[in-house]
């Protein structure tokens, strides 16, 4: 057991977590993991453990306190989560074979080519996604529009009814799926962050269902991962107990702002969200 | 490595992935609990 000191900061940074996790539906691993490795000096594995398991607890209250207002599309979600699961695997098995790639030197650091190439074209992603949330109309982002580019409702077509969808094709949301799952593998991100957009402005989902689904799929992804973790004993309870009392109050926060800003608010502030994470990922590839 | 990870039996291992999903998922029904009473006063008022 750890000291009341340490475990008091553990649930501020809970807290912080769970206020993001219920404003934007993502898991927060993206800022999670380096705080514990470099605040509270855990070792990686227990901290990306540890964070996979408090995530249950996470996901499960913001899809709670969302479907309370309606806006978690279990629908979505099962369409989904098959192909995110695959997906990690086949992202986790292509970052093995490309981590032979070799290493580059830059501004006197050197670091393996394969991670500077990822993650230099997730941050061009990121800041894409950014640049078309702050220029979306509320319209757009209030969801359903029939333009949406990945509906193909001429395949396997399937409705969505939550969402306001009438037609929808299912190979489409399994590879939405599938293309999170290997993004969540080959960057170590649980892929909230890239989800809601997809779902926003690919399938034209509302804002607030992408993120109460996503919430959803937070937790399945978390608990799929813990299970791996856990077996290999990489969660340690007496981080994830502080982490999760104080995430689970911040989610009640978070999903209050989520239900009372104006959509035009909210879409700004996911992309301020996106940005920051962009930014962490290019402080981790400077550091 | 946490003091109740360690042990490599089947048991052991079982036991640790129980208890790493079963306390979250706990935790998270009995706040929920505690909320959904919140608001139901609350409403009550």
């Amino acid at each position: 057991m750890h000291d009341v000191g340490f475990m008091a900061g553990l649930a501020a940074l809970g807290v912080v977590v769970g206020y993001a996790s219920g404003l934007f539906g993502v898991g927060g691993g993206f800022m999670l993991t380096p705080l514990l490795i470099a605040l509270f000096r855990i070792d990686a594995g227990v901290a990306v453990g540890s964070g996979l398991a408090q995530m249950i607890a996470v996901g499960l209250t913001t899809a709670r306190r969302h479907a309370s207002k309606g806006y978690v599309d279990g629908r979505l979600t099962g369409f989904m989560a098959i192909g995110t699961v695959i997906g990690t695997t086949i992202g986790k098995f292509v970052l093995q074979r490309l981590s032979g790639m070799g290493k580059i030197t830059l501004w006197g650091h050197t670091t393996p080519l394969v991670n500077i190439t990822l993650n230099g074209l997730f941050i061009i992603l990121l800041v894409s996604v950014a640049i078309r949330f702050f220029y979306a109309d509320g319209e757009e982002a209030a969801g359903a529009k029939d333009h949406a580019p990945l509906r193909w409702p001429l395949l396997l077509p399937v409705s969505l009814p939550t969402s306001g969808i009438m037609q929808i094709s299912l190979v489409s949301l399994s590879l939405g799926g599938l293309l999170i799952g290997i993004m969540s593998g080959l960057l170590g991100i649980g892929g909230g962050v890239v989800l809601v957009p997809l779902l926003v402005f690919g399938y034209g989902i509302p804002l607030r269902t992408a993120i109460g689904t996503s919430g959803l799929l937070v937790f399945v992804s978390a608990l799929a991962g813990t299970i791996q973790y856990a077996a290999t004993g990489m969660v340690d309870l007496w981080i994830v107990i502080p982490l999760m009392l104080g995430a689970t109050l911040g989610v009640q926060a978070g999903a209050w702002h989520c239900h009372r800003l104006k959509t035009m608010h909210l879409q700004r502030a996911f992309a301020m969200l996106v940005l920051f994470v962009a930014g962490i990922i290019l402080f981790k590839i400077w550091g | 490595m946490p003091e109740f990870a360690q042990g490599g039996t089947l048991l052991a291992t079982t036991w640790r992935v129980l208890l790493a999903i079963g306390v979250p998922l706990l935790w998270a029904i009995a706040s929920e609990m505690v909320v959904s009473l919140f608001h139901r006063k609350k409403d009550k008022c």
